[in-house]
C-alpha cells in the first residue's frame, strides 16, 4: 500500500530538497566547530540521532553557525496526524463553554393551569399549554446554559501529539535553531525582510525557554500579528500547526527535549492522569 | 533497513505540510450517536413495547415485579462475615522479585524492604483497601538466585527456604496503616511536613505470627531465628549457605520495631526543599518517640 | 441606640460574615488551624548531616528508569538485547521497561484470546511466515492471524504467548 503511494508522489513536479531525514552519511567536518557539540541523554537505541543547523537571526541572509544533534524519540517519532488532531480538538473543546439555552416546559412563561377540563369537550386531554406538543411549547432535550465541554486527553496522548508536531515539523523542513533572539534593529521591516529572505513562510513562532525575551525582537514582532514569540512551557500542538515555521533557541531545544525524554521514560507512569480520576483505583 | 517511521516521515517532505486545515481523525475514531431512524433503529429506537421500559421509568436492579426477589430470598449466612475487615496483602512473586534485581530496578546492595519495592513503580499498594503489605509467594522458587537482605510482609515457608538458599536473609514485619500511607507514596509524604510517625505493634491476630521464629517474625528472638534456618534447611534437603562476608553488614542491617525507613527515626521532619532533616528536642516528644 | 444597632450588626448573619452555624472544611488541608502557629514554640534543632540525608534519598522513588547492569547469568530468564539485532531482516523493538511487547487480549468475558506483538520493524511478513511456522505445531487448528505494516504488529488467535517468545527468545531477537 505504501509503495504504491510513494510510486504516485514520485511522478509529481514538486521541488523537493533532496537531503533526507535521516542523519547524513558523508562525515562533513568542515564546518566550524566553534559550537558546543550537544550530548544526548537517553542515547537513541532503534534509530539514528538527527541532525539540524544551528542560525543565527544577526543578519538577514542565511547564515548557518554549525550543526546539532538532536534527539530521534522527540524530532523523529512516528508522525501521528489523527493524535495531533486530537490534540488541537482537545486544546479547543476543553475550555469551551457553549451559552446555547432553550426553555423546557417549566421554563416558558405561563403553562400552569390545565387549559381545558379533561373530558366533555370532545378535545385532546392536556395539562399544560407550554407542553412539548404544543407551538410556543417547551423543548425537550435541547442545549442549557452554560454546557462545559471539559475533557483530559491522556497524558501519553498529549505527549504524542508534541512528539509528531515537532517530528512534522522537522520533516517538513520548518524547525530552525537559533542560537538566541538578540536582533541587531527594533524595526519589524528586519523580522519581515528576514523571513522572507529565508523562506520561513508567513507565519513563525519563535521560542525562547524564559517569558521575559530580548527587547528588539518584542518591539519588532509586537505588531506583526502572524509572527509571534513564546516560551518553552507554552509550546503546545495547536500552536505548533497554526503557525507555518517554528523557530526554537538552543536554550529552549535543550529544554524540551529534556523535558519530553524524561516524560518518555518516566518510571511511575500511573501518576500522571491520578487528579484527573474520580473513584478510580 | 527502514522502518515505517522513516518511510512516513519522509514521505512527509514530498506532500504538503501539515497544518490545521489538513488534519483528521482516523476513520471510525468518531461515531456520531444519532437517534436512529426508518426500518433500523426507527420505531421503539431501541426501548422496546409500553411498559415502564419504554416510558423511562425503569423499575431498581433486582427487584421482579412483586415476588419476593432473588437477593432477598435467602437468609444471610455467615460464610464470608467479616472479609471485608480482613487483612489483604496483595502478592509479589519470587520470580517477578528476580526480574526487578536483573533489570536493575533493584538495588540489592542495600536492604531491600516495602519502601524499595513501592518505589519501582511496578508494584502498587492501596492501604486504604486494606491493604497491609506485601506478600511474596513460590512461583519462581526453584530459579530465585540472589543474595538480598529483604523484608516483607508474609512469606510462605518455601518462600524462606528459598531466599535462605540463595545465601539471603528474611524478615517478616507488620507495618500499621497509618505508616504505609507514609511509605506509599514517600515523596508526598514528606513535602506534607509532618513529622515521620513511630510505627505501631502489630493487633492481637497477628502478634503471635510476627513472634514466631519460624515465620522470620521481626518481634522474635534472633537466636530462635538462626536455630530455624538449619531446621529448614534440613527439612527441605539444601546446605545452609555461609552469608557472603562481603555483605555481611548490609544483610544484618535490621529497622528498629518502631522504625519505618531505615536511616530515620520517628520524630523527624524532612525538609526536601532546603535539604535538612528538623528532629524534636522536647523532651515530651523524645519520650514518645523514644528517641 | 448605637450598642443596639452595633449589636444587631455583630448578630446579623447576613449583614456580617460571621456564620452562626458550625463550618465543615471538605479536607484536613483546607481547615484552619486550631491554635496560631507564631505562637508555637517547640524546640527543635536543624541537621544538615550528609549520612542522614543519603538515608532519605534511598526512601525517595527513581523518577527515570534506570538501565539495565550487564551480568554473566539473568536466574529469571529476562535477556537484555544486544545492538547487533538492527542487522537482522526484523527485529522487535523493546519496551520502555525493556520487556518483550507481546500482550495477551482476553475480550468476550475470557472466551476471545488474541496474541499480540507489537513494535515490529523489518519485514513483518517473513516474520509473520517464521513465526506461523513455529506455532502451528502447536495447535491442530490452523493459524489464523493479522499482520499490520503499517502500525508494526501482528495479532494472533489463540493464547500463543509464551511459545512466541520462547521463539524470540532462541532467536536472539
Amino acid at each position: 500500500m505504501l509503495a504504491n503511494i510513494t510510486a504516485k508522489l514520485r511522478n509529481c513536479t514538486c521541488t523537493a530538497r533532496k537531503y533526507a531525514t535521516s542523519a547524513l552519511s558523508t562525515t562533513d567536518n568542515s564546518t566550524s566547530t566553534s559550537i558546543e557539540p550537544r550530548t544526548l541523554t537517553f542515547p537513541p537505541k532503534y534509530q539514528e540521532p538527527r541532525q539540524i543547523w544551528l542560525e543565527s537571526l544577526d543578519s538577514i541572509d542565511q547564515s548557518k553557525l554549525g550543526l546539532l544533534e538532536i534527539h530521534p524519540s522527540v524530532f523523529a517519532a512516528r508522525p501521528r496526524i489523527d493524535v495531533i488532531h486530537q490534540n488541537v480538538s482537545w486544546q479547543k473543546m476543553y475550555r469551551y463553554v457553549s451559552y446555547a439555552h432553550t426553555k423546557s416546559r417549566f421554563e416558558v412563561r405561563g403553562g400552569g393551569r390545565k387549559p381545558w377540563p379533561q373530558k366533555g369537550l370532545g378535545r385532546a386531554r392536556h395539562g399544560s399549554i407550554r407542553s412539548p406538543l404544543w407551538r410556543g411549547g417547551g423543548v425537550i432535550h435541547g442545549p442549557k446554559s452554560p454546557t462545559p465541554h471539559f475533557y483530559m486527553l491522556p497524558f501519553y496522548s498529549r505527549l504524542l501529539g508534541l512528539t509528531s508536531a515537532l517530528s512534522v515539523k522537522f520533516a517538513q523542513d520548518d524547525l530552525h535553531i537559533v542560537d538566541s533572539l538578540e536582533l541587531p534593529t527594533e524595526e519589524k521591516s528586519y523580522v519581515e525582510e528576514l523571513v522572507k529572505e529565508r523562506l520561513w513562510g508567513p507565519s513563525v513562532l519563535f521560542v525562547d525557554v524564559n517569558d521575559v525575551f530580548p527587547r528588539s525582537i518584542t518591539i519588532a514582532t509586537d505588531e506583526i500579528k502572524h509572527i509571534n514569540i513564546m516560551p518553552a512551557y507554552g509550546l503546545n500542538v495547536y500552536s505548533m500547526m497554526k503557525h507555518d515555521t517554528l523557530v526554537l533557541t538552543r536554550a529552549a531545544l535543550d529544554h524540551i527535549e529534556s523535558k519530553i525524554l524524561e516524560h518518555l521514560h518516566k518510571n511511575d507512569t500511573r501518576a500522571v492522569m491520578a487528579k484527573f480520576k474520580v473513584d478510580q483505583q | 533497513m527502514s522502518n515505517t517511521t522513516e518511510k512516513a516521515l519522509s514521505l512527509l517532505r514530498y506532500l504538503p505540510r501539515v497544518c490545521l486545515a489538513n488534519i483528521r481523525d482516523n476513520p471510525g475514531a468518531k461515531k456520531k450517536s444519532r437517534r436512529g431512524r426508518a426500518q433500523h433503529g426507527g420505531d421503539y429506537h431501541g426501548a422496546g413495547n409500553k411498559g415502564s421500559n419504554q416510558r423511562q421509568n425503569f423499575m431498581r436492579i433486582g427487584y421482579e415485579t412483586g415476588n419476593n426477589p432473588f437477593y432477598l430470598r435467602f437468609p444471610h449466612e455467615p460464610y464470608y462475615k467479616g472479609h471485608h475487615l480482613k487483612r489483604q496483602y496483595p502478592p509479589l512473586s519470587l520470580l517477578d522479585l528476580q526480574k526487578l534485581i536483573d533489570t536493575n530496578r533493584i538495588d540489592t546492595s542495600r536492604p531491600i524492604d516495602l519502601v524499595t519495592i513501592l518505589n519501582t513503580g511496578l508494584y502498587k499498594l492501596f492501604p486504604d483497601q486494606h491493604h497491609f503489605g506485601v506478600q511474596l509467594t513460590d512461583e519462581g522458587a526453584d530459579i530465585f538466585a540472589a543474595k538480598i537482605n529483604l523484608e516483607v510482609q508474609w512469606a510462605s515457608e518455601q518462600v524462606i527456604a528459598a531466599v535462605e538458599k540463595a545465601g539471603g536473609v528474611i524478615t517478616t514485619a507488620y507495618y500499621d496503616p497509618h505508616s504505609l500511607q507514609a511509605m506509599v507514596n514517600t515523596k508526598s509524604f514528606f513535602e506534607r511536613g509532618i513529622p515521620i510517625p513511630r510505627r505501631m505493634m502489630p493487633p492481637p491476630d497477628a502478634i503471635e505470627y510476627y513472634s514466631n521464629p519460624g515465620n522470620r517474625g521481626y518481634l522474635s528472638d534472633p537466636e530462635k531465628i538462626s536455630e530455624e534456618r538449619l531446621v529448614l534447611a534440613q527439612k527441605y534437603g539444601y546446605t545452609l549457605p555461609k552469608l557472603d562476608s562481603r555483605i555481611l553488614e548490609m544483610l544484618n542491617e535490621t529497622k528498629d520495631p518502631r522504625q519505618i525507613f531505615y536511616g530515620l527515626h520517628p520524630g523527624w521532619v524532612v525538609n526536601l526543599k532546603d535539604k535538612v532533616i528538623l528532629k524534636p528536642l522536647e523532651e515530651e516528644l523524645k519520650e514518645f518517640y523514644a528517641l | 441606640m448605637a450598642l443596639r444597632h452595633k449589636l444587631f450588626q455583630i448578630l446579623h448573619p447576613i449583614l456580617t460574615n460571621r456564620c452562626t452555624y458550625s463550618i465543615r472544611h471538605f479536607c484536613y488541608k483546607a481547615s484552619p488551624f486550631v491554635e496560631d502557629l507564631d505562637k508555637l514554640n517547640t524546640k527543635y534543632e536543624v541537621s544538615k548531616d550528609p549520612e542522614e540525608w543519603k538515608y532519605v534519598e534511598r526512601a525517595l522513588p527513581l523518577t527515570i528508569i534506570p538501565e539495565p547492569v550487564a551480568k554473566e547469568t539473568y536466574p529469571s530468564g529476562w535477556k537484555p538485547q544486544t545492538n547487533e539485532v538492527k542487522n537482522r531482516p526484523y527485529f522487535i523493538e523493546r519496551t520502555k521497561n525493556h520487556m518483550i511487547p507481546v500482550y495477551l487480549d482476553i475480550s468476550q468475558r475470557g472466551v476471545r484470546r488474541h496474541t499480540l506483538i507489537k513494535r515490529i520493524q523489518g519485514d513483518i511478513n517473513l516474520f509473520e511466515k517464521e513465526l506461523v511456522k513455529f506455532l502451528q505445531k502447536e495447535s491442530f487448528q490452523p493459524i489464523r492471524s493479522q499482520v499490520n505494516e503499517f502500525a508494526g504488529y501482528i495479532r494472533i488467535n489463540g493464547d500463543f504467548v509464551n511459545a512466541t517468545k520462547y521463539f524470540l527468545e532462541k532467536k536472539n531477537l
